[in-house]
């Protein structure tokens, strides 16, 4: 399992590494400039917006590069490299959605943690114990508004994942054998719904400088929150699904 | 002779494709066979078929190591597919790396050989991506090669490989096969292997419409496999479109 | 020692690959390439030699090991035979089979026996007149 996670990270690490890494340094120059008071305000607030344009090109070049990652793995073609090992498929795979994960979670939170400061920056709010204090003042839509978009984030990971597990685990069987296919259709329409609430992380920088941003916020903050919710019960039933039911070598034949 | 390998009646569809249609063949220890046939024969279904890629619609692959398709038969089985997508960041040193970790009967000394038969010691450090077709060709056999393995399923192994090339592969299997195990072959290059192979199946629409041992069918037809081989597809006709 | 893989091999003849090899082995036997007694290279050194098949070069040292031409000596591998009358016969042998080849395909032109002879003591006497013939 170790040699498994080994070359699922490293794919994944070049997969998506370039773009990552632009993203966290213009967010990272963004957070010196602005907690130096070197930023004026126009470039504070368009540093907030490309922040959260910057979460929403990472999310959707994680999403390509999901993609590119499961081509990989399972399309004939690409996946020859690994699938002619002696190792059994399926701990790749797990490999690959544990790396995935984790790469994932450790820098968007580097943009999240930059997006935050940013944010209270331009509500004057300067050093670490004020941030603390923020939080600690914090209004109930503040807080809806923190978890929410944790949930989005944490739960589109997981989807993502569990949908390429599930899609590989069932995989030629899934357009001939009815008791999937609805659950396959489900989970599919729960994706696009996903990739629409992304939107909102466009738009949510702008509720610090309009009413209309506020209200976008808000709107799409309840539909990406319920989107996120639904998708985390229904990922970790799938999971479960996949786990108990399906992971047996000779039934997957991988 | 002791068989390593058997298939009966192997079937495999894609939708109402059907690459393979009934084929048999039997693969013994120790032999180096040309699975022979124009394009879209279903040479390459069948060897990944054999090599446990695929699922055959019907009919049996029977391998006498290890009873059933999947993990356990490619243990003994490699696999050399007419091209290999590696990773990006791969250079030509990590795909070594990789083949080391991945299979235990990955041997160093059989992958030095290889690199110095089919000259790929300058490339060690080269990306994978930035190699030419022939190329990659040649590393891939190489990789195949390092492992010591029973069998070994080459997919058109001198596609695409400059005549100079051709000759560094001919050597590099007669050189690097392990005694006793066999090889199969599928090429649609007659002429370039016919010097190696101990007996061919000529694949024709999914189906094996002629097979023999070489020496056998040179003697019969007082001709070489190639022209046997013009003459079976040209009479067939149809597969030539 | 010869240069084995100066023998360029190409196996366009029908016959089997084989019988091809064992025919230039006697050839080689016969016009003093290979020299009596002289050691010649495993079955595999050969077989990459020749890029051929391990499997037909086993073929071929059995059926010339049958013939008398080599034998084995266990362990240090194979040698061509040291008997001097083996080098001959296979000499005349090949002789033999070039002149069969060469009668029948005059005769399957139409020349007479008596022909023949006449055309080859002219050939030999001036190939260069014979040819200008033609």
């Amino acid at each position: 399992m170790k040699i498994q996670f080994k070359y699922a990270f490293l794919t994944a690490l070049h997969t998506r590494g370039f773009v990552f890494a632009a993203v966290s340094l213009v967010m990272i120059t963004f957070i010196v400039l602005g907690s130096m008071g070197l930023l004026p305000m126009a470039a504070h607030i368009t540093a907030v917006s490309l922040g959260g344009v910057g979460i929403a090109v990472m999310l959707m070049v994680n999403m390509i590069s999901d993609i590119s990652i499961t081509n990989r793995l399972y399309s004939s073609q690409k996946a020859y490299l690994y699938a002619l090992t002696p190792m059994p498929r399926w701990k790749y795979l797990l490999a690959s959605c544990v790396a995935r994960v984790i790469l994932d979670v450790v820098t968007t939170a580097v943009v999240i943690i930059g997006e935050v400061w940013l944010s209270l920056n331009l509500a004057g709010v300067a050093a670490w114990d004020e941030f603390w204090r923020a939080i600690r003042y914090a209004n109930v839509l503040d807080v809806m508004y923190v978890v929410l978009f944790a949930l989005l984030i944490l739960s589109g990971f997981i989807f993502l994942t569990v949908l390429d597990f599930f899609w590989y685990a069932t995989r030629g069987s899934i357009f001939f054998k009815k008791p999937l296919s609805w659950l396959w259709a489900f989970l599919l329409c729960l994706g696009c719904l996903y990739v629409v609430s992304l939107s909102w992380l466009i738009l949510a920088p702008l509720a610090t400088i309009s009413r209309w941003g506020i209200f976008f916020t808000v709107t799409l903050n309840g539909a990406a929150g319920i989107a996120a919710c639904t998708l985390l019960i229904l990922g970790a039933a799938a999971a479960l699904f996949i786990l108990t039911a399906k992971l047996t070598e000779r039934r997957l034949n991988i | 002779m002791t068989p390593i390998l058997e298939i009966k009646g192997l079937e495999k569809h894609f939708g109402s494709c059907h690459a393979l249609n009934g084929a048999d063949l039997t693969i013994n220890a120790g032999q180096i066979i040309g699975l022979l046939g124009p394009n879209a024969s279903g040479k390459t279904t069948l060897l990944k078929t054999i090599a446990g890629l695929l699922q055959p619609t019907g009919g049996e692959v029977r391998y006498y190591e290890n009873a059933a398709p999947g993990p356990e038969a490619r243990k003994t089985i490699a696999f050399c597919p007419d091209t290999m997508t590696f990773p990006n960041w791969m250079k030509v040193c990590d795909a070594f790396i990789f083949y080391r970790e991945f299979y235990p009967d990955y041997s160093q000394e059989r992958a030095d050989r290889l690199i110095e038969i089919l000259e790929l010691k300058s490339l060690k450090n080269a990306k994978i991506r930035s190699l030419s077709k022939g190329m990659k060709e040649r590393l891939v056999l190489a990789l195949t090669f390092s492992r010591n393995t029973k069998l070994y399923l080459l997919d058109e192994p001198l596609d695409g490989i400059d005549p100079v090339g051709k000759t560094k592969v001919i050597d590099a299997i007669l050189a690097m096969l392990p005694e006793g195990a066999s090889t199969l072959i599928s090429t649609h290059l007659v002429k370039d292997t016919e010097r190696i192979l101990d007996s061919v199946y000529f694949l024709s629409k999914g189906k094996v419409i002629f097979s023999g041992n070489c020496d056998v069918i040179r003697e019969e037809n007082a001709k070489t496999v190639e022209q046997v081989y013009l003459e079976v597809f040209i009479k067939e006709g149809g597969t030539y479109q | 020692m010869p240069l084995w893989e100066h023998w360029n091999l190409t196996f366009n003849d029908r016959m089997p690959i084989y019988r091809q090899i064992i025919l230039r082995f006697n050839r080689a036997f016969a016009s003093g390439e290979i020299k009596p007694g002289e050691r010649i290279p495993s079955i595999r050194e050969m077989s990459a030699l020749l890029k051929v098949n391990t499997n037909t070069i086993q073929r071929v040292y059995q059926e010339m090991e049958r013939d008398g031409l080599i034998g084995s000596k266990r362990g240090t591998g194979y040698f061509f035979t040291e008997d001097l009358s083996m080098s001959e016969k296979t000499r005349y042998n090949l002789a033999i089979e070039s002149l069969h080849r060469f009668v029948e395909e005059m005769r399957a032109i139409g020349y007479a026996d008596k022909e023949i002879l006449d055309e080859l003591t002219l050939y030999m006497k001036g190939g260069s007149e014979n040819d200008a013939d033609s």
